[in-house]
């Protein structure tokens, strides 16, 4: 036996001793924890606080108990030494006093797929408080009260429609509502009162991090059968986000940021054969193109890339291919987006 | 009017999801294989996640993945010191129910190779785990725990020696 082979061996029997650890998926609780701690590049940044956020950290101040005590600089984050071994649960924890900082908020609302109205998601930066719940109550206030920042999406909540308060108590996450939304509104479809309630699930579980939780809406503070015409008396599950959200997102850039070159675009796919193409228009005119591939083909994985473009105003286009060649429409998202 | 910061912190997050994506499992079970218990090496990769979204800034995104098995591995150390878990006498939780012969037998097999792991000094077990289970070049892992090449290959060599010998009259069986 030659070196190489017992190296084999000993190769088959490590990878062997762990074939059968199946990890539990941990994305979310990682996520609820480095929610909690902003990198903040550089120093005196202003943030700038878009009419949005105003309008989203008043309709808070419905959902009770209020926070919104100042209104300066953020603190820069913890400058975090840069030892190994420090476990994260030991250092100080920011939130002595609620502050508000300013946070990507994650929101889904609607847009146009191949298939019909699907979810999208955006990040909305936001000033938002900086204990555990701020985050759920801004996504849930957001999702139901709130606005795209991409005008190709569109908020599905009646106006009017307000937040008492959203709990999570370990397993059920709980979302108390006000305003007109036990019936389904005349001129809003079954298909699309379906798509609120699963945007209102899946905007509070992003801002709760803690996975696809159940989700009990109530009315008024009272157990109520219906949500806008959708059966709401026991708690809800998320629905496959392969059937509900749109095959084709983009995370960033956000819609009209300003950003500087080489632009990096991030965004999910559940594409065929995991091959996402894009241009970056301006007007009529492509100024680049290329295509990429997603993670995973066929169901929502990450998918990223980096573009050199000079100062200007571009819009970025994502989308499927039409594999049938029957000029079908395809699952795209588009961003409109100013390079510095 | 969207600052840098927004940049560095989505840029963060979307880093986090995909090095969640590709590496996320496979550091699980390294961690396993240094620590011998896959609730505390779950515990160690999440926590290296978290150090390394909190450190994006400072980290080139092409080295990530090198810096979060890094971590890793630093972190596996620690966590070793202080709960002493591949100390020898750790019970194995038994299966649910009565399992086919076959699944015992799986099970066993698998759990011998852990037990032999633990009794290796830790650089061995960390270089062997590094060189067998994530295919990794000789300076790769120099790199990753910061001794020599040359420490890397007498760690190897004495080490798998050891494992083998301690697999080998099993094996024969």
């Amino acid at each position: 036996m030659n070196p190489n082979d017992r190296d084999d061996d000993l190769r088959r029997a490590l990878r062997d001793a762990v074939s059968d650890v199946h990890p539990t998926p941990a994305l979310d609780d990682i996520r609820s924890r480095t929610d909690k701690v902003i990198p903040m590049a550089g120093q005196n940044k202003r943030w700038f606080l878009p009419t949005l956020a105003v309008a989203a950290v008043m309709a808070l101040v419905v959902g009770g108990a209020f926070w919104m005590n100042r209104d300066d600089d953020p603190v820069p984050g913890p400058a975090g030494s840069p030892t190994q071994g420090t476990s994260p649960t030991t250092s100080p924890s920011p939130t002595a006093e609620p502050e508000l900082t300013a946070r990507a908020v994650p929101v889904y609302f609607i847009g146009d797929a191949a298939r019909g109205p699907r979810l999208f998601r955006e990040f909305q930066r936001q000033q938002v408080c900086a204990a555990t719940d701020c985050l759920l109550k801004a996504a849930t206030v957001s999702a139901i009260s709130g606005e795209p920042l991409d005008t190709d999406y569109r908020a599905p909540w009646p106006s009017g429609t307000g937040l008492r308060s959203v709990e999570y108590d370990g397993d059920v996450l709980t979302i108390d509502l006000t305003g007109d939304v036990h019936d389904r509104p005349s001129g809003m479809n079954a298909e699309t009162a379906e798509l609120a309630v699963q945007q209102l699930i899946f905007s509070a579980q992003a801002g709760l991090g803690e996975g696809r939780v159940p989700v009990q809406l109530l009315l008024d503070g009272s157990h109520t059968d219906e949500v806008l015409g959708v059966p709401a008396s026991e708690p809800l599950a998320a629905a496959n986000p392969d059937d509900v959200q749109a095959p084709v997102q983009i995370d960033t850039p956000t819609e009209g940021e300003s950003v500087t070159s080489p632009v990096k675009v991030t965004g999910r796919a559940a594409v065929f054969e995991a091959n996402v193409v894009w241009e970056v228009m301006q007007g009529d005119t492509v100024v680049k193109q290329n295509f990429e591939t997603a993670q995973e083909c066929c169901t929502l994985s990450p998918y990223s890339f980096t573009v050199d473009l000079e100062p200007g105003t571009y819009t970025l286009v994502v989308h499927d291919e039409d594999m049938s060649g029957e000029g079908l429409p395809v699952n795209q998202d588009t961003k409109e987006f100013t390079v510095k | 009017m969207l600052a840098t910061a927004e940049e560095a912190l989505i840029d963060a997050d979307t880093a986090l999801e995909q090095l969640y994506a590709e590496h996320y499992a496979a550091l699980v079970r390294l961690a396993v294989l240094l620590l011998r218990d896959q609730g505390l090496a779950e515990d160690v990769v999440q926590d290296s996640f978290v150090a390394t979204h909190r450190r994006w800034d400072r980290i080139d995104p092409a080295k990530a993945p090198a810096y979060l098995r890094q971590t890793v591995v630093n972190r596996s150390r620690s966590a070793l010191r202080h709960h002493g878990v591949v100390a020898r006498h750790r019970p194995e939780p038994l299966p649910d129910g009565p399992p086919a012969d076959a699944t015992l037998l799986d099970k066993e097999r698998r759990r011998l190779v852990l037990d032999a792991l633990a009794e290796l000094p830790p650089r061995q077990r960390e270089v062997l785990a590094l060189r067998y289970y994530l295919d990794l070049s000789e300076a790769e892992i120099a790199a990753t725990l910061g001794i020599s090449r040359g420490a890397v290959k007498s760690h190897a060599s004495r080490g798998s020696a050891a494992l083998r010998a301690r697999l080998s009259p099993q094996e024969d069986s």
